[in-house]
């Protein structure tokens, strides 16, 4: 047979249109198909029956109670606990997005060391029981007496149970130091706890009738105490009468909302303390139960009368005018003034601290709700076979042989810098506990992992704030994960490991089991129930089984208030020396670092939260300089123009901001998270803006002065 | 094409900016009740997707003293000559008469865009890429609503799978018409300062209508004549007359890139 073109032609045709006709192309676009539903990018949605689970958020030190919706033991969504009486129904964004933190991309799968030899540490995995054996040899020689070196615990949410637990611990040892950060909110009730005659125990801030808020730095409309009750005295303000007035130098959050903006120039609150403190002298404005309340009151008087008030609003910039309104406005009803810390940049100098915690005491005595109240103290607070508390700052430099620095974080920076120069110097250690690779637990020698929030029992914090105690328990949502236990269990093989006796309750379980029953056996207040949306008194419960079956179920228990008030009278150490401030050299600029309380890096915060921070400017990024537009044009910068920052200790690219609002002269910089992905688990972020800030011996970074130009 | 029915809910909002302190916690709440990614590294102010997104305004007297205010803005759900319905190629934009709602139905979309340039209010958004959660956390989304791939437009949908619940639940019950209780979009549920009033513009007795129609709340742009089903209320008549002037006027800080 001939075959010829045609032959071919049709051949091929009609091979094609046989095909067609066949299953065979169906066959691969069905194939297809199936292959495109299914690649591995297509997320697998959980399964299962819908429950609702209590809980609470341990993020920072607020402590938002939330509900989870649960679908097949697995949390997919969390909200505020509606009607809530300490939370009141809210939860931030960091807290919205919380039950992602068990999956963040920063999380630590196992023991690291860190060498921080380079600008971004290098990250090398190590075995655990070398460490611990490690660990427990500085153990056993520190245990052995004076020069073996001091063995610390850093605390940013000292109160826990767990924190009891920490200073028990440490009381074990000849030469021990429980630290805390000196800015954890409480910088006003510290420093008028500091000032009393006789210990009034523990204190806090009674927002009840109060008419103004005056804070000084405090995030007061942005995440400072208990959120949600601020929220709703800013909601109320109007039908409450009540009015915010912020003294900051930055166009923050709270200083927009606030109804009167003080912008001073960086550095100058003490000076518009004092000067508030003038005019209330000088008009009489202090009550004669304020001034019973305060010892050497003619000599404190005398002091305050030097205050010259041209030289405050010079120096201040703030007229003496608008000083002498906030004076008279404070004085005329209740009102409460509050020190604050911003949450990367730092808190106040104690002195002044001092002052502005001073003004709370010309306008009142202590004890009256609408101020500073006493908190009656937890029902199991020891006092003896305990280490006192210590500011970080005030630990001798480069005496420390092992510092440990728990994973609670406060929403606040510590600077790594300070915590770095208490240890010894060859031969100094820390050790992290962190379940992500955050900037601190990257500045540590070692990082042992621990369990992200929800996926171990952990109890709820409470704001330093707060008027009454509070207690809850943070109850799991994740199922636990292998090798990362809680810090109690890294303490009890620590002790193990250095033979030291173990501490008393082994698992957190019981740890904080012993909590509530002293709480309960102390009869006092009353437990919310969420389920019910009801209140019970535990002077009413039958058993602490009933009290501890009420905490698992999402239970709240909030102390009853100190109804006696307080009989304490106050000295103010009157400050000898003047403070001398450096001022910005010709050409040069003030450097402000400043950040948002608990969110001040990527491994803070879930991945989600580009949403307010890379997809919509709603919060700015890490290493956004906002400055002025007059300032900016001065150093030849535009808006989204790249920067480059340089102070004595080094540089940093910045990305500019102009923000009109914000004062000639001056740059803030962002210390936030950064785009999602720019981190990553073998190059943790480290502070890099502040390792240009020097942390005075204080332990304040708030003013660098530095230069700017085109990067 | 006018979306009211005899028979069929409005649902609309009223936003309190007075209220609004700019915390994000509306954003936050809306992007993990409705499987909204996390950006892409590459991802900016322009590219990134949020259903919720709220605007910084300020009125500024060029001395840094002025007023700031804090603007919520999503899908406004226009009622009227829905603007990305009426250019829409691929039937992908649904408004449901018997709620009002305009819907997105992304398997329908192809892309185009041409809705996000209709929407005076960019309040829609484009998946440049595929969505992609980390390592495990995909465990965790909402089951409720169907992730979105690259390539297709997505947008505010007032929370429709929490509306399907709420249907679900009355039908359980043996009722036909839904609790206004039982359904409230993510957003609304997570405002610590209760500053957006959720319900149904269309029934006089709900707070959301008292608080439309007392002739304090206004609409942005509404000069358009779109109808948005999206109220505000402020005391500051700055940000009142910012409500009819070209959207740029109402800028967002940008950190740009």
């Amino acid at each position: 047979m001939d075959l010829n073109r045609r032959d071919l032609l049709k051949l091929a045709g009609g091979s094609a249109l046989g095909v067609i006709l066949s299953p065979l192309p169906w066959k691969l676009l069905d194939d297809s198909a199936i292959w495109t539903q299914n690649w591995s990018i297509t997320p697998k949605l959980a399964h299962g029956p819908v429950t609702l689970r209590y809980s609470a958020c341990t993020l920072c030190s607020a402590g938002c109670a939330l509900q989870a919706r649960c679908v097949g033991n697995v949390p997919v969504a969390v909200a505020g606990v509606p009607a809530h009486p300490v939370t009141r129904g809210a939860l931030c964004p960091l807290g919205l997005s919380s039950h992602h933190m068990s999956r963040h991309p920063l999380r630590l799968a196992g023991p690291v060391r860190i060498d921080g030899t380079s600008d971004r540490g290098r990250v090398e995995p190590v075995e655990m029981d070398p460490t611990f054996a490690a660990l427990g040899e500085i153990l056993r020689s520190a245990g052995k007496g004076i020069g073996a070196g001091t063995i610390a615990v850093l605390d940013r949410q000292p109160g826990r149970a767990l924190s009891m637990a920490y200073r028990q611990f440490l009381a074990g040892f000849p030469e021990a130091a429980y630290l805390v950060p000196s800015h954890l909110e409480d910088e006003t009730t510290s420093a008028l706890r500091a000032m009393a005659t006789a210990d009034p125990g523990p204190m806090g801030v009674d927002f009840t009738d109060v008419k103004t808020v005056l804070s000084f730095g405090a995030p007061v409309l942005d995440g400072w105490g208990t959120p949600g009750a601020m929220m709703e005295l800013f909601k109320e303000r109007r039908r409450l009468g009540l009015r915010f007035i912020q003294v900051e130098t930055r166009p923050s959050r709270t200083a927009i909302a606030s109804d009167r903006w003080l912008r001073i120039v960086p550095g100058t609150e003490r000076e518009v303390a004092w000067g508030i403190a003038r005019v209330l002298i000088d008009e009489k404005l202090v009550p004669p139960s304020a001034i019973r309340s305060i010892t050497d009151y003619p000599l404190l008087v005398k002091k305050i009368q030097e205050v010259d008030i041209s030289r405050v609003t010079t120096e201040s910039g703030i007229p003496s005018a608008e000083i002498a309104a906030v004076a008279r406005e404070i004085s005329r009803a209740p009102a409460v003034v509050i020190a604050g810390s911003d949450p990367a940049g730092g808190s106040l100098d104690p002195e002044t601290r001092n002052v502005i915690a001073l003004l709370n005491l010309l306008l009142a005595p202590s004890g009256s709700t609408g101020g500073i109240v006493r908190r009656g103290p937890m029902p199991d607070a020891l006092k003896e076979n305990v280490r006192p508390a210590m500011s970080l700052d005030t630990v001798p430099d480069h005496s420390l042989r092992l510092m440990i620095v728990d994973s609670a974080e406060s929403g606040y920076v510590v600077s790594p810098e300070m915590m770095r120069r208490k240890m010894r110097r060859n031969d100094g250690q820390i050790v992290a506990l962190s379940s992500t690779l955050t900037p601190l637990a990257a500045a540590a020698d070692f990082i042992i992992p621990v369990a992200a929030p929800f996926e171990k029992l952990d109890e709820t914090p409470h704001a330093p704030s707060a008027a009454r105690e509070s207690f809850s328990l943070s109850l799991p949502l994740h199922p636990e994960r292998p090798g990362a236990g809680d810090p109690l269990s890294f303490l009890v093989r620590l002790t193990a490991a250095g033979d030291r006796p173990l501490p008393e309750a082994t698992t957190m379980e019981s740890l904080l089991r012993r909590r509530a029953d002293a709480i309960q056996a102390s009869r006092r207040g009353r437990v919310y129930l969420p389920s019910s949306r009801s209140t019970v008194a535990v002077a009413d419960l039958a058993s602490a089984e009933e009290f501890w079956g009420h905490l698992q179920a999402g239970g709240c228990w909030m102390d009853d208030p100190v109804k006696s008030p307080s009989r304490v009278t106050f000295r103010f150490p009157v400050p000898q020396e003047e403070q001398t401030r450096a001022a910005a050299a010709d050409g040069g600029i003030i450097l402000m670092p400043f950040g948002w309380k608990g969110a001040t890096a990527s491994a803070h915060v879930s991945p989600i939260m580009s949403k307010l921070f890379q997809e919509s400017a709603v919060r700015d990024l890490d290493g956004i300089a906002v400055i002025a537009p007059a300032t900016a044009a001065a150093h030849g910068l535009e808006d989204g123009m790249i920067a480059r920052i340089a102070t004595a200790r080094g540089k940093k690219d910045v990305r500019v901001r102009c923000d009109a609002a914000a004062r000639d002269g001056v740059v803030h910089v962002c210390v936030g998270p950064r785009p999602n992905g720019e981190d990553t688990p073998s190059s943790p972020a480290t502070d890099e803006l502040l390792s240009l800030c020097e942390t005075a011996n204080d332990g304040t970074w708030r003013i660098t002065m530095a230069t700017i130009e085109k990067g | 094409m006018e979306q009211t029915s005899q028979q069929g809910a409005r649902y609309g909002m009223v936003i309190d900016l007075d209220r609004c302190t700019g915390c994000g916690a509306c954003m936050m709440a809306c992007a993990v009740e409705n499987n909204v990614p996390p950006a892409a590294m590459k991802a900016t102010e322009r590219t990134g997707i949020t259903w919720m997104r709220v605007y910084e305004a300020r009125n500024d007297n060029g001395n840094g003293a002025g007023d700031t205010a804090y603007i919520p803005m999503m899908c406004q759900q226009c009622g009227h000559d829905t603007p990305c319905m009426s250019v829409c190629p691929q039937n992908a934009v649904d408004v449901d008469p018997a709620t009002g709602i305009v819907g997105q139905i992304p398997q329908r979309c192809l892309g185009c865009r041409y809705c996000m340039t209709a929407c005076p209010y960019h309040a829609r958004y484009f998946n440049w890429w595929d969505p992609e959660w980390p390592d495990g956390m995909e465990a965790m989304l909402n089951p409720d609503v169907a992730p979105r791939m690259r390539g297709v437009v997505e947008k505010c949908n007032f929370c429709h799978g929490r509306l399907h619940e709420a249907k679900a639940k009355a039908a359980l019950a043996g009722k036909t018409a839904i609790d206004p209780a039982d359904y409230v979009p993510a957003c609304v549920e997570s405002c610590p300062t209760q500053a957006i009033v959720f319900g149904d513009l269309a029934d006089p007795s709900s707070n959301v209508a008292a608080l439309a129609g007392d002739g304090e709340s206004f609409q942005f742009l509404a000069k358009l004549g779109t109808r948005p089903k999206v109220y505000y209320r402020t005391e500051r008549s700055w940000v009142k007359a910012s409500a009819d002037g070209p959207a740029r006027k109402m800028e967002s800080v940008t950190a740009a890139k």
